[in-house]
């Protein structure tokens, strides 16, 4: 069963964008209901998308065979409003969505998915790769990679 | 003054626990304290968020006040 936590930002943000928390891996049609929520918005002629997967990196420990995110739910909101903020300030944009996987993804599943929604492709584009260093660089998330025999690294952005 | 203080990834695995309450004024006797019960923080690098903001410099704690103790993130 999917569970989430999610933070529907307000309306005076000017944006009706989202962040969701999902246990486990982002399952394609949870990708798809992303596209299609949109259809109402006819305004919008442009959907960016990046959908980030859990990669087999090998280390000493042998390869990478799952994550196992955690994440600091609340602060998580807090750094996407104003992540939002600045998004809005800088590109045309209208809507952002982001969905992060908790618990444990294996190797070959997708656990990050930002979708940049916008007027036109060159802002949703440049929007998008604005939000997806954003978010990896202050968003709140932890992973432990977990190689064979169990052996644990700690994950660590660059 | 008495917080909420919250530890996440490797920081809570070296703990042994996501969250206590802890009595400080400020956030580096916050961390010295935190520091004295679990030396092993001492290598480890961490950010500090007081009420979900990073903070860069000593600050004062107000009752009730969430620090949380942040390793490198890596989400995405």
């Amino acid at each position: 069963m999917t569970r989430w936590h999610s933070c529907r930002l307000l309306p005076e943000d000017n944006m009706p964008s989202e962040i969701r928390f999902v246990e486990g891996a982002i399952r394609p049609d949870e990708i798809a209901k992303l596209i299609a929520g949109q259809s109402d918005n006819t305004g919008l002629g442009a959907h960016a998308l990046f959908a980030g997967q859990v990669r087999a990196d090998v280390h000493d420990n042998g390869s990478i065979r799952y994550i196992d995110f955690s994440a600091y739910i609340q602060m998580a909101e807090k750094v996407f409003r104003d992540i939002c903020r600045n998004t809005n300030a800088k590109f045309k944009v209208r809507d952002i969505h982001i969905l992060h996987s908790t618990g444990k993804v294996n190797a070959g599943e997708i656990c990050f998915v930002a979708m940049v929604s916008g007027i036109h492709r060159q802002d949703a584009f440049d929007a998008l790769r604005f939000v997806v260093e954003e978010v990896k660089a202050r968003v709140p998330v932890f992973g432990k990679e977990v190689g064979a025999n169990e052996m644990v690294r700690w994950k660590q952005n660059t | 003054m008495k917080v909420n203080v919250l530890f996440f990834g490797c920081v809570a695995q070296m703990t042994g626990v996501m969250r206590m309450e802890v009595s400080a004024g400020d956030t580096d006797q916050l961390r010295d304290e935190i520091a004295r019960q679990f030396p092993s923080l001492k290598k480890m690098p961490f950010a500090i968020a007081l009420n979900q903001d990073i903070i860069q410099y000593n600050t004062p704690l107000n009752e009730n006040d969430e620090v949380a103790f942040l390793p490198p993130f890596a989400g995405g």
